[in-house]
């Protein structure tokens, strides 16, 4: 039985043992009182309303001005404000990143200035289709978006332009679109441009089964004519397991860094690891997993959801390998991960560093405070991890970012409400 | 102006609708949170809450027909709202074991229905709202959006990603 047969049988299994409820009790059970009790109730509220609301005004204000004398005057604040970077710490960092926002039904694809936090470009999701993921260039001025198109029940149509904005002055951008094939009804699809700008790898998943995922990576070339196909393309077949994630270039634009669950290569009961596997893009067309090679086993991703976890054990939603290869840096989800770090404080998402070499953690460079549940999922890190911006949950589910560097976190400009996606960091690029 | 029995006519058409409402969809919409938080006491608070809801806004919704969606759009958010203060709560666990009474009445399932259930649960809530309302519900992925309150891109892969979290945690015995 496939797992959405599954699904649909135990769900409505358990949803048929309902059978008697409560009836609705409203307030003074209006629902079932006298008629008499409620319009005494409304006529006594609008006696009492014409002095109540006024008194009621003023006490509030009373209130709140009492409140912000305590506050100014706390001797020690519960929480101190994230400060904002300082120009010392953002010339380290990208000038330009691209973000899908997200209000309501409405998407928008932005390109930030966080030296000025403007919006330098802005623009709607073409033709009524969905914005999917995006991903930067090393040159701090090209931007992938890939988005996609329903074209009837059964057809998912994806594109990928290629943004870039021109150097000074005016700061215009044009776009120009990578034909990409064989991609239709893949359920996913991100697009990544090598630091030099030279290729683009595309990688796409399609539920080939009730537990299997086709994982397909193709290359292509950045600037392509219409008629081009892929360069070379890798596919696996991932059992019982999700997407690949936390895709990027590395040497030279000839490797690409990506991490699988464990379990879907091999097959191992938990726990599962994270492996971060490394394909050179060179090597011919074939097998993604033959292809590839193991480089680092990072702590699991499954506990962030399998919950709970084993005490003081941690597990990375996100996995980036800095750009020298040498370090992990884990992104961990607030409330699972992490052992109380202060107290009233449950826990904070943090970022890790872990050795490539000995897949040892090597040193925190960052424990959130605020105890907003959600993942750390790092976007960008210089070569060696010294300074790195992640995601990080903020108040009501908004996304927020953050730069850590010397062992410091500073927040950066996000004029925009960040995709409510999956927190797999596809969403914002540096 | 007033009914023959002196009672608002604003009250009364909020109490009969309401009321009718209640009679047509609250044992379903249980059985949806049910799905979602796992216990029926937790289940009926939320959409009694949800149905008090409407109840209090009936005069500012401005499309009758449209309350059924209201109602299941609010008790979509309640449970979400119930797993994130839990959460927030209790940091080791996701889930609490079920009250005794659907502890007894889960233990009525079989045992394959059981593991699926408590997999469902071990499921991030985005992804297991939207896995509850394709395959339990039969929502279109564009209803089962508007019910999220999110794009039909992200019910998409939330969908996906659900299935594929279910096929792995059911595969590695990770069921608790």
């Amino acid at each position: 039985m496939s797992i959405e047969n599954r699904v649909r049988a135990a769900t409505r299994a358990r949803a048929d043992l309902v059978r008697d409820i409560r009836p609705l009790t409203l307030p003074g059970d209006l629902l079932f009182s006298d008629d008499r009790l409620e319009r005494a109730r409304l006529r006594g509220a609008r006696q009492v309303r014409a002095w109540v609301i006024p008194l009621a005004v003023a006490a509030v204000v009373v209130a709140l001005a009492l409140t912000l004398v305590a506050v100014r005057h706390a001797a020690a604040p519960r929480q101190e404000p994230v400060p904002v970077a300082p120009s010392a710490v953002l010339a380290k960092i990208p000038q330009y990143y691209a973000v899908i926002s997200q209000d309501n039904s409405t998407q928008d694809f932005t390109i930030v200035d966080d030296r000025t936090g403007q919006k330098v470009v802005d623009f709607a999701a073409p033709g009524g289709g969905t914005l999917d993921s995006v991903s930067a260039s090393a040159d701090d001025r090209t931007f992938i978006l890939t988005s996609s198109t329903k074209v009837n029940q059964d057809t998912t149509r994806w594109t990928v332009r290629k943004i870039r904005l021109f150097p000074h002055p005016g700061l215009v951008y044009n776009e120009a679109a990578i034909a990409v094939q064989d991609t239709d009804n893949a359920v996913h699809l991100n697009a990544f441009l090598s630091p030099g700008g030279r290729e683009v790898a595309v990688e796409f998943d399609r539920l080939t089964g009730p537990t299997t995922v086709t994982t397909t990576i193709q290359i292509y070339h950045a600037t392509q004519s219409p008629s081009s196909g892929p360069l070379r393309t890798w596919t696996a077949s991932l059992r019982d397991a999700g997407p690949i994630g936390d895709l990027s270039w590395h040497g030279n634009d000839q490797t690409l860094v990506f991490s699988t669950p464990d379990a879907a290569v091999s097959g191992d009961r938990p726990p599962a690891y994270n492996r971060e596997r490394a394909l050179t893009t060179t090597a011919p067309s074939g097998d993604l997993i033959a292809a590839s090679r193991v480089i680092f086993s990072g702590p699991s991703s499954l506990n962030v959801f399998a919950g709970p976890a084993t005490p003081n054990a941690v597990s990375c939603a996100a996995l980036r390998i800095t750009p020298d290869g040498q370090t992990a840096v884990c992104g961990t989800r607030a409330g699972v991960d992490v052992p109380d770090a202060r107290p009233g404080c449950t826990a904070g998402p943090s970022l890790f560093a872990y050795s490539v070499r000995s897949g040892q953690r090597e040193r925190v460079l960052a424990a959130y405070p605020p105890c907003d549940v959600g993942d750390a999922v790092p976007v960008w890190t210089d070569a060696t991890g010294s300074t790195v911006v992640s995601e990080f949950p903020g108040k009501s589910t908004r996304t927020v970012l953050r730069v850590v560097s010397g062992g410091k976190l500073y927040s950066l400009p996000l004029p925009a409400t960040p995709r409510d996606g999956t927190g797999d960091g596809n969403g914002i690029a540096f | 102006m007033k009914s023959p029995s002196g009672e608002l006519p604003a009250l009364r058409d909020a109490r009969q609708h309401v009321s009718a409402l209640y009679q047509a969809h609250a044992l379903g919409l249980v059985k949806l949170a049910v799905l979602m938080v796992g216990d029926q006491p937790t289940a009926e608070d939320i959409v009694q809450d949800a149905f008090l809801g409407l109840y209090r806004r009936w005069s500012a919704l401005r499309d009758a027909d449209k309350a059924l969606g209201y109602l299941r759009s609010s008790v979509v958010n309640k449970c979400r709202t119930f797993h994130r203060v839990r959460f927030r709560r209790q940091a080791v666990t996701l889930d609490p074991p079920p009250d005794a009474a659907s502890a007894e009445a889960e233990a009525m399932l079989g045992e394959a229905h059981r593991e699926v259930l408590v997999a469902l649960r071990q499921l991030p809530p985005r992804q297991r709202e939207a896995v509850v309302l394709r395959y339990y519900l039969e929502m279109t992925e564009e209803e089962a959006a508007q019910a999220m309150g999110i794009s039909r891109g992200t019910v998409k892969s939330a969908t996906s990603r659900g299935l594929a979290g279910l096929a792995r945690i059911l595969k590695e015995g990770g069921v608790r």
